[in-house]
């Protein structure tokens, strides 16, 4: 009982944020600082990523023979140098640049893909849908990453074709979603009061469903940005799809593998820099989940709360229309 | 509205529906299966969810339809509202034919609209009231921009809402408001027929009344026609000029709503009238003494 009437309280006090959300379940408040990390990470590299030139001490692609293979903490050299002495922390802010920008875009246009294809299929339904469903089940058959590394080898080297692939690696399974979420919002009510008052299908799907699926897509996109900067570096890792003249956290990694016994640092930091990029946009997206998914537990303890809240209101409410209407008649 | 001429004479002839009654609602023989079960395994058997239902209802009059959940009357309204095709038959309003297969009509969506069950559905939870009032207008180009801030104001009003209702979300109100938000919305279009499917049945008791009463000043004052769906013959009767009674798609009785209480021919309806609770009947024993004194008195 007490319980219950402390989640209305918390609803109640106008500041549900984060941290009342961690209070709704019991969780320790560390959360709310590892959220803050994350997102520090996250910000920490848009802004390397915009500002490369500027932040970076060396030209990433300089090559000096000299200063090979120089261990970190070299003066002029932070994190050291690679094989043919070009400066790591350099080549990492520079990398920053493709890591971020590429599955930026990779998750925008996944998402306009998905959800053109996922609303099509789901509000049209009938062998539109049986056809579009088929094509996604297919698709979903191949591992995602093996797919865009026969994409690649089809298409041919270039980012704007490693970015294609992923796009078409990655779409299938959020098409899905979103037919799903088109199939259920459909057949509610005020989807059918705009078809009654005469709204054609382009205006239903964008007016109305587009909307009230949106909080579902913007938690699919945060979570895939993360798997995306990982199948960026796992394809650059593996030499797919991009020239070496285009810096990249994969491929430093891939060349820093040749020497991680006499020199762990080549590889090791743009590891690191994969490994935090990861976390912290993983973390965020969990973060955006808890918030706008009205599936999640957290979100769902707020909801039952603003429900309890609105119940209340209602009663009120009620209670006021009768006293007009007695009043009137 | 008592004065309506008979049924059968109505029954069939359009062009004198066509031409002097105007508002009106007329379906014929009107039938609806759905597939049930799966094809794949050659199982599909098709379910007649509406079987050859014919209605009339005459211009500002209403008409009631009930039966038990799963009997159809749902079905119907989708049907006259073309949220579902028919397999066959036709719907008439204002001389606007809508028959299995055709096109429908252009404006045929100004002259029919809807009211659901839960307003809670039926509003786009993303959408402020202003807005939602606003689309019908908006999508037919009745008026000017600035002629459908007004005549918004004007429908929030009429419904009795606050004006300052206008800016804020579905949410934010409570069922009987949100019921008069639909009925605004509605209304937007200016229709001539608003089929109501189970108008009060998700509201509070002391708010079902003041939604009837609304729709009741409405219909008053601007010769709505009305077609209304429910599960419960008690708010048929103090509502509706006819009642019909539905069973399996069929309808089974038709007529006089306080006949049709009293007087229940068909099993299907005495039942429905027997599912109905009564008052403590104790109450119900001294109210009878009480009346019959009265008429002794007399």
């Amino acid at each position: 009982m007490s319980d219950t009437d402390d989640l209305v309280r918390i609803a109640d006090a106008e500041d549900v944020d984060v941290t009342s959300d961690a209070a709704l379940l019991g969780e320790q408040p560390t959360r709310s600082w590892v959220v803050m990390f994350a997102f520090a990470v996250v910000a920490i590299a848009v802004f390397t990523a915009i500002f490369a030139p500027a932040l970076a001490p060396h030209d990433p692609t300089a090559q000096s023979l000299v200063d090979r293979l120089q261990p970190p903490g070299t003066a002029d050299h932070l994190l050291g140098t690679d094989a043919i002495g070009r400066d790591i922390l350099s080549r990492i802010i520079y990398g920053a640049r493709l890591s971020l920008g590429a599955a930026f875009l990779v998750a925008t246009l996944t998402s306009v893909l998905a959800v053109s294809v996922g609303l099509i299929s789901g509000y049209f339904g009938g062998w539109v849908d049986t056809v579009i469903m088929r094509i996604v089940d297919i698709w979903l058959a191949f591992p995602g990453l093996i797919l865009a590394i026969a994409m690649v080898t089809a298409l041919g080297r270039g980012l704007d074709k490693l970015v294609l692939a992923l796009v078409l690696a990655g779409w299938a399974g959020m098409a899905r979603v979103v037919r799903g979420e088109t199939l259920q919002l459909r057949e509610r009510e005020y989807t059918m009061s705009a078809r009654v008052l005469g709204v054609g299908k382009i205006g239903i799907m964008f007016k109305h469903l587009l909307p009230n699926i949106m909080p579902t897509i913007l938690v699919i996109t945060a979570l895939d940005i993360g798997s995306t900067i990982l199948g960026l570096a796992s394809l650059a890792f593996l030499g797919v799809g991009i020239g070496s003249e285009v810096v990249t956290w994969g491929s430093m990694l891939s060349e820093g593998r040749n020497y991680i016994s006499t020199a762990w640092w080549v590889a090791l930091f743009p590891g690191l820099a994969i490994f935090f990029i990861v976390l912290a946009v993983n973390l965020v997206g969990d973060w955006v989940r808890d918030r706008y998914d009205p599936r999640s537990p957290f979100r769902r303890a707020k909801l039952d709360a603003a429900t309890r809240k609105a119940a209340e209101e209602q009663e009120a409410a009620s209670v006021r229309d009768a006293a007009t209407a007695g009043g009137g008649g | 509205m008592s004065e309506n001429p008979p049924r059968t004479e109505l029954m069939g002839s359009s062009e004198f529906t066509n031409h002097h009654l105007g508002r009106t609602l007329e379906v014929r023989n009107l039938v609806k299966s759905f597939k049930v079960g799966s094809e794949s395994f050659g199982k599909a058997e098709r379910i007649k969810a509406v079987d050859d239902v014919s209605l009339f209802v005459p211009a500002g009059t209403t008409m009631g339809l009930v039966g038990e959940s799963g009997s159809g009357k749902s079905t119907i309204a989708r049907l006259i509202c073309r949220l579902l095709e028919p397999d066959s038959g036709q719907v008439l309003v204002d001389g606007d034919e809508v028959t299995a297969g055709t096109k429908i009509p252009k404006g045929y969506a100004r002259k029919v609209q809807i009211v659901f069950q839960d307003p809670t559905a039926s509003l786009n939870p993303r959408w402020k009231v202003r807005r939602l009032v606003a689309e019908g207008i908006r999508v037919h180009g009745l008026r000017s921009r600035s002629e459908t801030k007004e005549r918004v104001a004007e429908l929030v009003s009429l419904v009795g809402l606050p004006e300052h209702a206008l800016d804020r979300y579905p949410h934010e109100f409570s069922g009987g408001q949100r019921q008069r938000i639909a009925i605004a919305r509605a209304l937007a279009v200016e229709p001539e027929v608003l089929v109501l499917d189970e108008p009060v049945s998700a509201l509070d008791v002391s708010v079902q009344a003041q939604i009837l009463v609304l729709l009741q000043e409405l219909q008053a004052a601007s010769g709505l026609t009305y077609l209304l769906i429910a599960h419960d013959l008690a708010v048929v009767e103090r509502f509706c000029d006819e009642v019909a009674v539905i069973e399996s798609g069929r309808i089974v009785e038709a007529g006089d709503p306080e006949i049709i209480h009293s007087r229940p021919e068909h099993p299907y309806t005495k039942a429905l009238v027997e599912a109905h609770p009564v008052p403590d009947p104790h109450e119900r024993t001294m109210y009878v003494h009480a009346q019959d004194k009265a008429e002794v008195a007399e």
